[in-house]
């Protein structure tokens, strides 16, 4: 009779307990719908889409407001097209006939602007010429017309405050007695430094995101399934059972991260550059890593992810349900996306002190790489105690997984 | 015939209650014993113990000559098991079920394909062999549960409400089995509460009522001593007046 391919791997795997574990239960987990939603689905459609969509409707490149203008002085065309002329606005003209309030309030148009026929005739005599818009402040596309229209009129403000000056033989330093210059002690460019608060943020959300329903699957759920009671009267102790149930949560989480950190970059990619231009976050950034230094990164990774997964594995194993430990896990990573939150503003001369402190001291590691201020001694120590803390953490899955009363609590 | 298991005032209290009370009984090699009590009699936390998934909180148990708590993974390499919740991977196939058991049990990838064949046949599953266990029925579930059970050819066997639910067919199927594999040696400890199935199928019987052996020994012996004419009337007289008549076989 045919053997199909799960079978055969099953049949020929060596006699290592733990190994036969990790087979069973990642077989099991890619059966599981649920988890193609979260290791596949979640990180290439959902994760893009929901960080990238905002950003999207947020951008004027991509969806510039819509202006209405009504230009009552005909000299002051040629500013209008101008403005025009800039992308980030997508203007249509007004008759004069219309109720400009009504426009907005029948969201017919984000803001209208409206340039007074004595517009030209004010700045050539001198004087402070006045623009009106009319905004609706509940709606951001309606505010981000407002920021745009008065950016663009600021600078041909300057412009013209330049000209008159050189009328009158003066120089801009009569109107700008002062002038703060701005020096930064710090090697690291202006996009390293967003990407640097972001990088260990993200690693330190998927940590707990990536595999939680995996981890709450393979304790809480073989529990609510009865599936346990079997595998415990079978020759491996819970160790084995722990261990085989964790590596394979940790396979998963890994696939789901990458998976993550690959959408995540293509949606931001795609979005930002493509379609909304922001080009200070975007653009290519020197890392300027050396091995070392990725070495670090990658292992500082996986040792948040694998202390993460030690974290969800106990919830799972005290809980005495799915939906319980879905509860669980549910704080859990509030409180760690508000910890995190956190640890992104620290003043860095904070940092010296959570090293030392479990998930937070490798996410600290990277965040020194990043921004060049790593020392090497103290990162290692950080990663030695990290792992002790994960070894800890293991040990106390193990002791709760041994508990009758925890095992079989109802 | 030499002793199976021999359990000596095995006790389990949770949180202060005690589900099973300084119980003691013997178990012949070779034979079915049935292990019979009302719900909550203490019949499952019984079998738990002897299958090390719980520890006792006083005395002992040897399982084929192995204490329970000292060599629990002994015990577990000599026996089967099937829980009264069959709790069988509804994602795999009964194949990938029985691989899965039969790795951890140490069986060659030869010997292993051998028996899952054999037992394939013999429940009557061969067509069904890549079909995902979640799509079975409950009689066709509880035949990959004691496919498990058997798989690795165990001495001893401990079935928790086998029969519980079936309808007669599957019902009479997995007793043919159990005689059967009793017949070639093994020794099958059953809990249940089919009177009729302890009459057909079954030797030695102890009844256990509030975590308490009322009485125990060979199937006649107990009708003898309590004056029944059969064991559903035995049943209901020990439990009713909760009389303990002892172990004939201690």
């Amino acid at each position: 009779m045919e053997t199909s391919l799960t079978e055969k791997i099953g049949l020929n795997l060596p006699q290592t307990k733990i190994l036969v574990i990790v087979w069973k239960e990642l077989l099991d987990a890619f059966r599981d719908k649920r988890t193609i939603f979260t290791a596949v689905l979640l990180p290439f459609i959902i994760m893009p889409l929901s960080l990238g969509l905002p950003i999207f409707f947020m951008s004027p490149k991509s969806n510039p407001p819509h202006v209405a203008v009504l230009v009552q002085d005909t000299k002051a065309k040629k500013l209008v097209d101008e403005l025009g002329g800039i992308g980030v606005v997508k203007l249509s003209t007004l008759t004069g006939n219309e109720n400009l309030t009504e426009l907005i309030v029948k969201n017919m148009y984000d803001l209208v602007l409206v340039i007074p026929n004595n517009f030209s005739k004010v700045l050539d005599s001198g004087g402070t010429a006045k623009l009106l818009v009319f905004f609706d402040s509940s709606n951001m596309r309606s505010e981000m017309g407002v920021e745009i229209i008065n950016g663009f009129f600021s600078s041909v403000s300057e412009k013209i405050v330049k000209e008159r000056l050189q009328k009158l033989n003066l120089t801009e330093q009569i109107i700008k007695p002062m002038r703060v210059v701005r020096v930064t002690v710090k090697t690291v460019p202006t996009g390293i430094s967003f990407i640097g608060f972001l990088i260990p943020y993200f690693i330190g959300l998927f940590s707990v995101i990536a595999g939680s329903h995996y981890a709450v699957d393979t304790t809480a759920g073989e529990k609510e399934r009865r599936t346990l009671e079997t595998f415990l009267t079978m020759p491996v102790t819970r160790a084995q059972i722990v261990i085989g149930k964790y590596v394979s949560v940790s396979i998963l989480s890994f696939l789901s991260i990458v998976f993550q950190i690959i959408g995540l970059a293509a949606g931001f990619i795609f979005f930002m550059t493509n379609l909304t231009g922001i080009g200070g976050v975007s653009k290519a950034v020197e890392f300027n890593l050396t091995v070392t230094d990725i070495s670090l990164i990658v292992f500082s990774a996986v040792l948040t992810g694998m202390i993460g997964n030690a974290l969800l594995m106990l919830t799972g194993v005290f809980s005495k349900s799915f939906k319980e430990a879905q509860q669980y896990t549910g704080y859990v990573t509030m409180a760690i996306v508000m910890i995190l939150l956190v640890f992104m503003y620290l003043p860095p001369a904070t940092l010296k002190y959570l090293i030392y402190l479990p998930f937070l001291g490798p996410l600290t590691v990277i965040r020194n790489i990043v921004f060049k201020s790593l020392n090497l001694e103290r990162a290692l120590i950080t990663l030695f105690l990290n792992i002790i803390y994960l070894l800890l953490m293991l040990s106390a899955v193990i002791k709760l997984f041994s508990k009758e009363n925890v095992i079989f609590r109802v | 015939m030499g002793t199976a298991i021999a359990v000596k005032g095995l006790t389990k209290v949770f949180n202060g209650l005690v589900a099973v009370d300084h119980i003691y009984f013997k178990v012949k090699k070779g034979t079915i014993f049935g292990f019979l009590g009302p719900n909550g009699a203490g019949k499952t936390t019984t079998l738990r113990m002897l299958s090390t998934v719980l520890k006792p909180t006083v005395g002992t148990a040897e399982v084929g000559g192995y204490d329970v708590v000292r060599d629990d993974l002994k015990v577990r390499k000599i026996i089967g098991v099937l829980p009264e919740d069959v709790g069988v991977y509804d994602r795999l196939t009964p194949v990938e079920t029985l691989i899965f058991q039969g790795k951890l049990y140490n069986l060659s990838s030869e010997k292993l394909k051998e028996r899952i064949n054999e037992l394939l046949e013999v429940m009557g599953l061969r067509e069904q062999r890549n079909m995902k266990v979640g799509k079975f029925s409950k009689g066709m579930k509880q035949k990959v549960a004691l496919m498990r059970a058997l798989l690795h050819d165990p001495e001893i066997l401990f079935l928790d409400e086998p029969t519980s639910g079936l309808d007669v067919m599957s019902a009479r199927e997995i007793r043919d089995i159990i005689v059967k594999n009793a017949s070639q040696g093994k020794t099958v400890v059953i809990s249940t509460h089919n009177m009729w199935e302890v009459e057909k199928i079954c030797k030695y019987v102890a009844i256990i009522h509030k975590g308490k052996i009322l009485i125990e020994g060979k199937k006649e012996e107990i009708e003898k001593v309590t004056k029944q004419k059969d064991f559903e009337e035995v049943f209901v007289k020990l439990v009713k007046e909760e009389t303990n008549f002892g172990n004939f076989s201690y």
